[in-house]
């Protein structure tokens, strides 16, 4: 494409390390097929679409192997430490495992920065019992828990227990804007440390822009799910939203910058 | 590089409210937003109703715009329900119409050749080709009925097959089926396996890969930002290359570049 074609359709004059993408995995995930998820791979993909930082999580830690799954979690981002980052996985169902995988995580390994919870695949609401130390350990550090709800979590006890961590809810976009809206995305615009990501998502004509106006602009952040979708996928959807340019940068990168205050 | 956009929808749907195109104005708006510069268009009367009147009121209101391509919607005819398929076909051909547009999934009626052979034959012989549309699904789920696409498109060799919303769930089947059926297309609205295009010109497959937005349910800014940051070279192309839904990266004529956008 000629440069200034590709200058034309630019929609954001990002600043350097402005787009922060919070959600994605490392590894594969057989119901699906990303041949295309090597960490170099993903690293080529960033500088392709704009994306300055990812934070992912790793598929086999999320399905059961915790500790092997944080363990190449932590040997993918010490490839790539200026760009590459990570969540440590807890499985409530293992509860006896927390506090190893937290000391391997945050104080054995570098680059991780938060907390996941998959309580969908875990079968656990966020509330559950078996997340009580991991979310006390974020509570206490100030680190961000991204979570794939589970359907019955109790947000409202959550998030009061746990002042201190800001809790961000996976694939808010998965709602189009205009049926009812699941109760979390109200729970967002009222509860200070309840946040919405917009990762792997239908992407609904609009829909972005009405998450907005329902939340407010703070409450929204950028993730891909990177390898399910390529990383131009949502991020183009924020750069080229109706949006403001100080909109746009709030959900590339804004947000998660005053979040996650590990990344450097 | 002009962008056509092969899957888009005019006219007020049931539901969901207010995400309509309700006149080509807005339509056209959307797209010049989204910098896309022709499109390939039905009607949401055809898809959802009644399949002659959607007809008729989309060369109606589509007079006036030549970048906006009529797409029918047609279905096996029963008892004398619609027309008979020859002449339906040279009604359609009459009328400017540039492909057309089976719905099996929401108009009940099986793909497989036994019902649909009747109304593929005269497409075939007036080389209109044929899009698939099975419906939105989670992208990660695979509805679409591969066996029975693939059977029509070995028995009627001389039509061009487009699959509208495969998705990363399908990747292994879209992939096997692209190799077994040369007349096969996918429409890329759903699919955004990361470096999709590459993968396709690493497989020879570029012509074969055909953009679309999905518009108006999906959003258009996801499907825009992955093409213009596929990482393709556009060097050496034709500066037409893009109008049309197979020319958009590729410099070898083909079937599709006539048939949808009249191209010489």
């Amino acid at each position: 494409m000629p440069a200034t074609d590709h200058l034309r359709r630019e929609p954001v004059n990002w600043p350097k390390g402005a787009v922060l993408d919070i959600h994605a995995h490392y590894g594969s995930w057989e119901a699906t097929s990303s041949p295309v998820n090597r960490p170099e791979d993903i690293v080529e993909s960033m500088h392709r679409c704009g994306v300055h930082k990812l934070i992912g999580s790793s598929f086999t830690a999320i399905h059961g192997e915790t500790r092997l799954g944080n363990e190449q979690t932590a040997h993918i981002v010490r490839k790539y430490p200026d760009f590459l980052f990570g969540y440590c996985v807890i499985n409530p169902n293992f509860p006896g495992e927390t506090a190893e995988e937290l000391e391997r995580c945050f104080d054995g390994a570098e680059n991780f920065v938060g907390l996941k919870l998959h309580c969908g695949l875990h079968g656990k609401p966020v509330h559950d019992a078996g997340y009580a130390e991991a979310l006390a350990y974020a509570d206490e550090h100030a680190l961000p828990v991204l979570v794939h709800a589970h359907g019955d979590d109790n947000w409202t006890d959550t998030t009061q227990r746990y002042p201190n961590a800001p809790f961000i809810v996976a694939h808010a976009c998965a709602w189009n804007g205009w049926e009812p809206a699941p109760p979390v995305i109200s729970l967002a615009g009222e509860i200070d440390n309840l946040y919405l990501d917009v990762a792997g998502s239908a992407a609904w004509r609009m829909a972005l822009a009405r998450l907005v106006a329902r939340t407010g602009v703070r409450k929204v952040l950028y993730g891909s799910d990177y390898p399910m979708f390529d990383l131009a996928f949502e991020i183009g959807r924020v750069a080229m939203a109706d949006l403001s340019d100080l909109e746009k940068l709030a959900i590339g990168g804004g947000n998660a910058a005053r979040l996650f205050t590990r990344l450097t | 590089m002009p962008i056509f956009d092969l899957n888009v929808t005019l006219g007020r749907t049931a539901s969901p409210a207010g995400a309509s195109f309700e006149t080509p104005e807005q339509l056209l708006a959307e797209m010049q937003r989204l910098r896309i510069d022709e499109a390939l268009v039905c009607h949401a009367i055809a898809l959802e109703a009644d399949v002659e009147y959607g007809n008729a009121l989309l060369i109606e209101q589509l007079r006036g715009h030549p970048n906006l391509y009529p797409c029918w919607v047609m279905a096996p005819p029963a008892f004398g329900d619609l027309p008979d398929a020859g002449a339906w076909v040279e009604r359609a051909r009459a009328a400017g119409v540039r492909a057309v547009r089976l719905a099996p999934k929401h108009s009940h009626y099986s793909l497989a050749a036994w019902c649909t052979g009747p109304l593929l034959g005269p497409l075939e012989r007036a080389r209109l080709p044929v899009l698939l549309d099975f419906g939105e699904h989670h992208w990660s789920q695979s509805p679409i009925p591969w066996n029975d696409v693939l059977d029509i498109c070995r028995r009627f060799p001389e039509l061009d097959v487009v699959v509208l919303g495969v998705s990363v769930g399908d990747t292994r089947n879209s992939h096997a089926a692209l190799r077994e059926a040369a007349n096969l297309h996918l429409e890329s609205h759903a699919f955004a396996l990361p470096g999709l295009y590459g993968l396709m010109a690493r497989e020879g497959w570029l012509e074969r890969i055909l953009f679309g937005t999905g518009m108006p349910r999906c959003a258009g800014e996801n499907r825009v930002f992955l093409l213009l940051h596929s990482g393709l070279k556009q060097a050496g192309r034709p500066p037409r290359a893009g109008a049309t839904p197979t020319g958009c990266f590729t410099s070898t004529p083909c079937r599709q570049r006539t048939t949808f956008a009249g191209n010489p």
